[in-house]
């Protein structure tokens, strides 16, 4: 595995590669595209949970195929040098802790005031390339996982973003996925916001929040569209653009649903549905989602319906929207376990009958 | 803990037991017809709860849309936090504000 790539197919079947070797080694993958002015637009999930690789990142599998892979920023940061005591999954059970900073290898601990270099490609960004190849750049950063890009009616950059786990060596509680207008140039806030707030700054009772891993901030976020359920896994993004599916001009989100246990405990299902935003009044109500007094997936309600819907598209008239419902995938403990031959794909047209 | 605290989570164990809610059926036109004061509501409750309890019912917490809280109990929680929920301060959240947020709550609940 050498990492992402984005790819130009043409009409006779030819393949150009515009970019390859993008940092996601780790937990998150390339995401996109979206097309715009002669710009391929793309997102880089990060490498880590919170920016600091940990056992967690065995549990995936990446740490012992890539144990130098870690997240790399967008422009030189400053640490405040924190460090985090972890097992060291890639020796023996009876190993000595190690000590590992953020934004370096596993086992390497930080100073205060050290700066860590940006390149490009970096983890946790949105990044564009011409159309016909060329030099990489940045659009915007601090964002965990930029997961659905899409375009407004009106030709602004949207993306939803897959929020903190509770998992590895700095876990976060209680933050939600959350829809952004991309403002080019801006940083998101992530590893020491969540949705435009900052961790530190949250209180929860009994539990100790994350302290700030940068001494200074490029600024401060803005502040989120809307906010989506924690762990809702709010993945897919479309706009409807026409009079005749309705809802002209508001974005619908597709949540994949949660992953609990392996990322935190929830209280009832979250997600499992295709939820619809308002992005002028940053409001939100559920689009397609199976009835019933129990909520969740259909294998869950033992009923037919939803199960994990991951992707959203409208047909070229805008009068059909199209979900990718991924399908039956339990957890298995720590364990996803997806059933084959379980995804559907949907269609949701405008009737005239309620 | 202080007593009132303990007093307030024996009666959200009580409620706890209340009837299950309504899930995945949207209500747009009702909640959009509404006044402004429960619009404005349900905008701070989007921003600032619906994360937690998406859309009223149950998530990483608690359903709300389903249990008869008095509204002063609402704001208690907004403001202290009891339980692992985060509180939210006066600057976070003005008292008007948490106001709108009981009336858009209440309405969430009328409809269910
Ligand atoms: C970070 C997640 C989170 C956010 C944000 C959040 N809550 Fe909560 N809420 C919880 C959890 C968890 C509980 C259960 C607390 C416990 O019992 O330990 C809870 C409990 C409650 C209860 C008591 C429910 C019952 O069973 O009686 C109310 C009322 C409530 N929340 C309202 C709100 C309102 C209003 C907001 C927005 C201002 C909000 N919450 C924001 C997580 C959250």
């Amino acid at each position: 595995m050498q990492g992402g790539k984005i790819l130009r197919v043409s009409r006779d079947g030819s393949i150009t590669t515009l970019v390859e070797g993008l940092p996601s080694l780790g937990d998150h993958h390339t995401n996109g595209p979206v097309i715009r002015e002669g710009y391929v637009y793309f997102g880089q999930g990060t490498a880590t949970n919170a920016a600091v690789v940990g056992p967690d990142n065995a549990d995936y599998g990446w740490l012992r195929r890539k144990p130098d892979f870690h997240d790399t920023p967008c422009e030189d940061i400053v640490l405040m040098g924190q460090n985090f005591t972890s097992p060291n999954p890639l020796l023996s059970s009876a190993a000595e802790p190690v000590r590992t900073g953020a934004f370096v290898p596993f086992g390497q601990a930080t100073s205060k005031g050290q700066v860590i270099k940006g390149a490009l490609p970096c983890n946790g960004s949105i990044m564009r390339l011409p159309l016909q190849g060329g030099e990489l750049e940045l659009v915007a950063w601090g964002l965990r996982n930029p997961y659905g890009l899409a375009l407004s009616p009106d030709g602004e950059l949207y993306v939803t973003e897959n929020s903190y786990d509770v998992r590895g060596s700095r876990p976060v509680w209680g933050v939600g996925d959350v829809l952004w207008k991309i403002q080019e140039g801006s940083w998101y806030g992530w590893p020491d916001f969540g949705g435009g707030v900052p961790l530190s700054k949250r209180e929860v009772p009994g539990g100790e929040d994350p302290r700030p891993l940068l001494e200074r901030h490029p600024q401060k976020p803005p502040r989120p569209v809307v906010n989506l359920g924690v762990h809702s896994s709010s993945n897919g993004l479309a706009f409807s653009s026409s009079a005749a599916f309705g809802f002209a001009g508001d974005a619908f989100i597709a949540q994949f649903g949660d992953m609990a246990p392996a990322i935190g405990k929830v209280w009832h299902p979250v997600g499992y549905k295709v939820v619809r935003v308002n992005t002028q009044t940053g409001t939100v109500e559920d689009f397609v989602a199976n009835k019933g007094k129990r909520g969740g997936p259909a294998s869950w309600q033992k009923s037919g319906g939803l199960e994990r819907p991951i992707s959203v598209s409208f047909s070229p008239d805008g009068s059909s929207m199209y979900i990718v419902d991924f399908g039956i995938m339990h957890m298995d403990g720590k364990n996803p376990k997806p059933l084959q031959g379980s995804g559907v794909i949907w269609e949701v047209r405008k009737t005239t009958t309620p | 803990m202080s007593k009132v605290a303990a007093m307030f989570l024996l009666f959200l164990s009580l409620a706890m037991g209340a009837c299950s809610a309504r899930r995945g059926m949207p209500y747009t036109q009702p909640i959009l017809a509404q006044e402004k004061g429960v619009l404005e509501g349900k905008m701070l409750y989007d921003r600032y709860c619906n994360s937690c309890h998406p859309q009223g019912t149950s998530g990483l917490g608690p359903a709300i849309n389903n249990k008869p809280l008095p509204g002063f109990m609402i704001r208690f929680q907004i403001r202290h936090g009891v339980g692992v929920m985060p509180a939210f301060k006066r600057e976070v959240i003005s008292r008007e504000e948490s106001k709108k947020i009981v009336a858009y709550l209440k309405e969430l609940r009328r409809l269910d």
